[in-house]
């Protein structure tokens, strides 16, 4: 990141960028400034805009553009590497008028400071990467009135077995208030040997109406084989009184060891005439013993939805291509 | 096609991040798969020496570089990020076999003494097939060749070394063998020997690394010039 096209070797660096939008404001537009490509000047793009102001990476630059990388390491003590830009915490329900400072996070726990501009009393989730899974934490979060990074008021304290990873640890926060989050361990997890992973997401939950046959295609996403799996459909949400459609269950999904993809589509005949809420469980009796998580057991989509499932033909390449060559 | 450091982004940058963010969607770990196909049908394949190396470091789904592109430099580990995503979600053996066979053959490399090069230096850059420390045309281990249409990396900037770093990681946990991380003990204590103690802290400011390379706070050094240690001597 950070470099030229291929051909010049220059660097140009954020200061030499700053620096170059303090002395040069008026002198040059922001393209020609920003384009270390000597390209004629473009117009208004985002890329040259503020804040998502890329160019001075170069254009190549796509996820880990300057001005985006501090930002994310300090709300989520991300770091380079590993799968790059790896987050040790991420956050549910915040909406995006909030900031966060994570200053620590392992598995033996995490601090964050959170204040958030949304209005009223909300619960938010707080998504440790890092802890164990099976490990018991205790939670302790409250207000920071000192503006001194310690906790003044005890909004609540509790422990807690972190169930599984991407679980979200919920707390509730108001608005306008500086909040200090602290998560301690207890007793240490267990580790997690290897362990079969069948899993859906909504995307793969399908209806074809010409057979009244709602589908779901389920994958396995470890690298052991799942045998005898069960699979549920619902017409609702099951715990709140959705009526059991029926119950299939997959013999034999093998594991994706060759790194080619493995999932099997299953279905049920179910007619149906409107609009409908399709829950699709994986595994519904808990029967696994250990799964590498569980989370992606469960989906649900609103199939019959108008246009969402209307099957539309893929554009030809030919079409494709000329309508990059239109917009290059 | 084009460098690897630009190529790998959209996947490299991205996949893994999903595969955490999209935590329950199994689409994010199948196109990750397609990562470690790359890598163990396309983009790495056995040197002369037997050992598995990338091919290039110009990188795209369907094409390698050739001629002075055909080094394996430690960019080319960023187009792996996904792969190393999959193996940390499930464990995928085959990717853990292919990292392995890699690590090998970086170990190897950084073992070797060839022109002149100091025993566990990891060196920034090897040519495909032939193994020539420094790359393809390099004149020695720890300067690569730079002409026209090239992205070829020098030693001394240690520029994206950390991809590489990573990988041999999962090779270590992988197999438990300490050998996977004997060039990096090694290079440390290089560094700490010739007075380079790297902060635990966190990586140096760019100021600071600047300062460094061209070893300017160390007495005796020419600025700009190579410092002492970096140069190959036959007591390291």
């Amino acid at each position: 990141m950070g470099r030229c096209p291929i051909g010049t070797d220059r660097e140009v660096t954020y200061s030499q960028t700053e620096a170059r939008r303090t002395k040069g404001a008026s002198e040059e537009p922001l393209e020609q400034r920003a384009d270390c490509r000597k390209q004629k000047p473009r117009g208004r793009h985002l890329r040259t805009h503020w804040p998502i102001s890329t160019s001075e990476a170069g254009p190549t630059d796509h996820v880990g553009f300057i001005g985006i990388i501090d930002p994310l390491f300090i709300y989520t003590r991300g770091s380079w590497g590993r799968p790059l830009l790896t987050a040790t915490v991420t956050y549910e329900n915040t909406t995006e008028d909030f900031a966060a400072a994570t200053v620590t996070a392992d598995p033996q726990g995490l601090r964050i400071y959170y204040y958030t501009l949304a209005p009223g009393r909300r619960t938010i989730g707080i998504v440790p990467w890092e802890l164990e899974a099976g490990g018991t934490y205790r939670l302790v979060y409250g207000i920071d009135a000192g503006d001194d990074g310690k906790i003044d008021i005890i909004t609540e304290q509790r422990d807690f077995v972190f169930p599984q990873h991407g679980s979200p640890v919920q707390i509730d926060v108001e608005s306008r208030t500086n909040y200090v989050v602290e998560i301690d361990q207890l007793q240490r997890g267990e580790l997690i040997g290897p362990a079969p992973d069948p899993g859906l997401s909504a995307q793969d939950t399908r209806y074809n109406p010409a057979r009244n046959l709602p589908t779901a295609r389920i994958y396995n996403v470890s690298f052991q084989p799942i045998r005898n799996i069960k699979i549920a459909f619902y017409d609702g949400f099951p715990s709140a009184g959705g009526k059991p459609i029926a119950v299939q269950q997959i013999p034999n999904i093998e594991n994706p060891n060759d790194l080619e993809p493995r999932m099997v589509t299953v279905g049920v005949n179910y007619r149906l005439d409107q609009p409908t809420d399709i829950y699709v469980a994986i595994d519904p009796d808990d029967e696994i013993n250990s799964e590498i998580t569980a989370l992606n057991n469960v989906a649900h989509k609103r199939l019959m939805d108008s246009g969402v499932n209307a099957k539309q033909p893929a554009p030809k390449p030919a079409k494709l291509l000329r309508k990059r060559g239109r917009r290059g | 096609m084009a460098d690897a450091e630009h190529t790998a982004e959209p996947i490299g940058n991205t996949l893994g991040m999903m595969m955490q963010l999209g935590y329950d969607n199994p689409t994010w770990i199948e196109r990750s798969m397609k990562a470690g196909k790359l890598i163990r049908d396309f983009w790495t394949h056995y040197n002369d020496q037997n050992h598995r190396h990338s091919r290039s470091n110009f990188l795209s789904p369907t094409q390698v570089g050739a001629h002075d592109r055909m080094n394996d430099s430690w960019i080319s580990y960023r187009a792996v990020s996904p792969a190393t995503a999959v193996f940390n979600y499930n464990g995928n053996p085959t990717i853990a076999k292919l990292y392995t066979e890699i690590v090998n053959g970086w170990v190897a490399t950084a073992m070797s003494t060839d022109g002149g090069k100091p025993k566990r230096v990891i060196p920034a850059q090897v040519s495909f097939p032939d193994s020539a420390l420094g790359g393809t045309n390099s004149p020695n281990w720890y300067t690569a060749s730079h002409p026209p249409g090239t992205v070829n990396y020098d030693w001394l900037r240690q520029q994206y070394k950390g991809y590489l770093l990573d990988i041999f990681f999962v090779a270590y946990n992988v197999t438990g063998d300490a050998k996977y991380l004997e060039p990096i003990r090694l290079e440390y204590e290089l560094a700490v020997k010739h007075g380079y103690i790297p902060d635990p802290v966190g990586p140096l400011k760019r100021s600071q690394r600047r300062g460094l390379s061209r070893s300017t706070h160390r007495p005796g050094a020419k600025s700009g010039s190579l410092p002492n240690w970096h140069r190959p001597r036959s007591n390291l």
